[in-house]
């Protein structure tokens, strides 16, 4: 982190190559569109780069990643372009069906990728707290400081988003 | 606990994020409520999948595509990019706003003949061989400083030295040898210059001068009240700088008896406009008005004949052979 702070580009690098996975993944499931997505995880680690010096530290490095993302998801998926088009989530849907590029092992199967379309129809405050625990691994503290969220609200959340996954994805238990 | 309650716990349930009091609430519930039990499983299930999906990979050269964009710019780019911006934008810009001044200047010369005359007489003229060898008119300076330039005033900075008698050859400094080449290229040649000029003299001769053409041209078209209006005020400044503007003695001098001097001028106005003469001078000398105009040789007999309608007109001086183009001095009297 230090070296980070000291503006060494080695130390910038191996930042970028650690968390790349993680940001772009955040990324293509909130926006669902590979081109976007990967603008976004590259908006990320640019600002970054730019205010690293100022970064307090009183939270984990990968949780301000994941803060910086999620909040330019959230962003990019408010501008009225997104809201008339829905082309990303229509993207995410078809990438479920397809299951060709990078994102090709996500769906390896029906039920994968029925889910990953279940994923993408809920509702954005809801998939992006799905996304943080249940595919990121983040702890619902993380959640709430990266979201700026009460804790009560990921909770609630979470488990709505969750809800809602398994009543779309019925057909598949026994 | 209702069975809603205790769903409504299976995310905490899970993810062990429970107290033991809700904890165990929940979990006796469960052991009552075969449904609730049926649901959890599904729930489960369900999280079970979202923890296999597989994770995404950035694409290949992301992280070097990243470097590339982060690496900072050295600051004679960041320098130039803010002075010049994108030249994508910058370049277009500059030529139509050149182009737009340029045509914006273009159209007013060419819509203001007094502009084009004025820039006919800052130009330096060579005095016609007559009007240098008679004596030098009474508006002419003294000769006394005959190739000294006039003080660079305002007025009289563009004005060339004041006509004086042409000292010999040999005498010229290199000054006057510029102004007469300069001279010879842009005035009109005299009689003299003319027969000197030979066949290079008559193409220039033929070609009229530019200032006259399309006064000669628009004087027959435009309405007079326009014309009137449009020639007021450049007179103004021409009459003001008269004394600097004389460059060479009129090859003409005559004087004009009128009754009304005022109407007298409006109509000689027009009859230069209709003769496509333009005018050089006009000043106010004790009760004299004095009008000096520039003609082709071919309208002085219109000229004289259009005198005669608006008063008396009496030749003073008039050369024998008359050059090609005449320089003529009214006086107005009465």
């Amino acid at each position: 982190m230090a070296r980070l702070r000291a503006g060494e580009a080695e130390a910038f690098e191996d930042l970028v190559t650690r968390y790349q996975h993680r940001v772009f993944g955040v990324a293509l499931r909130m926006l669902g569109n590979q081109a976007e997505a990967e603008e976004i995880a590259q908006e990320v680690f640019l600002r970054v780069h730019q205010s690293v010096a100022g970064f307090r530290g009183d939270s984990k490095l990968s949780t301000w990643l994941y803060a910086i993302a999620s909040r330019l998801c959230l962003n990019r998926l408010a501008t009225a372009e997104r809201r008339m088009g829905r082309r990303g989530e229509e993207t995410l849907g078809r990438l479920g069906a397809t299951g060709d590029g990078p994102a090709g092992d996500l769906e390896r199967s029906e039920v994968e990728a029925a889910l990953s379309r279940a994923i993408a129809e809920l509702p954005e405050d809801r998939r992006i707290v799905v996304v943080l625990r249940d595919l990121e691994g983040l702890s619902y503290e993380e959640i709430a400081r990266a979201l700026g969220l009460e804790l009560g609200t990921v909770r609630s959340r979470l488990h709505r988003a969750r809800m809602d996954l398994k009543d779309k994805l019925e057909r598949f238990f026994p | 606990m209702t069975c809603h309650d205790a769903r409504e716990q299976f995310s905490a349930l899970l993810d062990e994020a429970l107290g033991d009091p809700e904890r165990a609430a929940v979990e006796r519930h469960l052991e009552g409520c075969a449904e609730c039990r049926r649901e959890l499983g599904r729930f489960q299930h369900t999280v079970a999948l979202l923890h296999r999906l597989a994770p995404a990979r950035a694409p290949l050269g992301f992280v070097d595509r990243v470097l590339e964009a982060a690496r900072p710019t050295p600051w004679h780019q960041r320098l130039g990019r803010r002075l010049l911006g994108p030249l994508r934008v910058r370049i277009p810009l500059g030529a139509a706003a050149l182009l737009l001044v340029a045509g914006a200047a273009v159209y007013v010369f060419q819509k203001t003949p007094e502009l084009q005359q004025a820039a006919r007489q800052e130009a330096p003229v060579a005095p016609p061989l007559e009007a240098r060898r008679a004596p030098p008119p009474p508006v002419a300076p003294s000769p006394a400083v005959p190739t000294t330039p006039a003080p660079p005033t305002p007025e009289a900075a563009p004005v060339p030295a004041p006509p004086a008698p042409e000292p010999p050859a040999a005498e010229k400094t290199p000054a006057d040898r510029v102004q007469d080449k300069v001279g010879a290229a842009t005035a009109p040649p005299s009689a003299h210059e003319e027969s000197r000029l030979g066949k290079k003299g008559e193409s220039m001769e033929a070609a009229p001068p530019r200032a006259e053409q399309p006064a000669a041209s628009g004087a027959a078209m435009e309405p007079e009240s326009a014309r009137k209006e449009r020639k007021d005020a450049p007179r103004q400044s021409l009459a003001a700088r008269a004394p600097a503007a004389v460059q060479a003695a009129p090859e003409i001098v005559g004087r004009l008896a009128v009754a009304d001097r005022a109407e007298a001028l409006r109509a000689l106005a027009e009859l230069a406009a209709k003769l496509g003469a333009s005018e050089v001078s006009r000043r106010a000398e004790a009760d004299e008005s004095i009008v000096e105009l520039w003609l082709p040789r071919e309208a002085y007999p219109a000229l004289v004949e259009g005198l005669g309608r608006i008063g008396r007109w009496t030749v003073e001086r008039e050369p024998a052979p008359l050059p090609a183009r005449l320089r003529i001095s009214i006086r107005f009297t009465g």
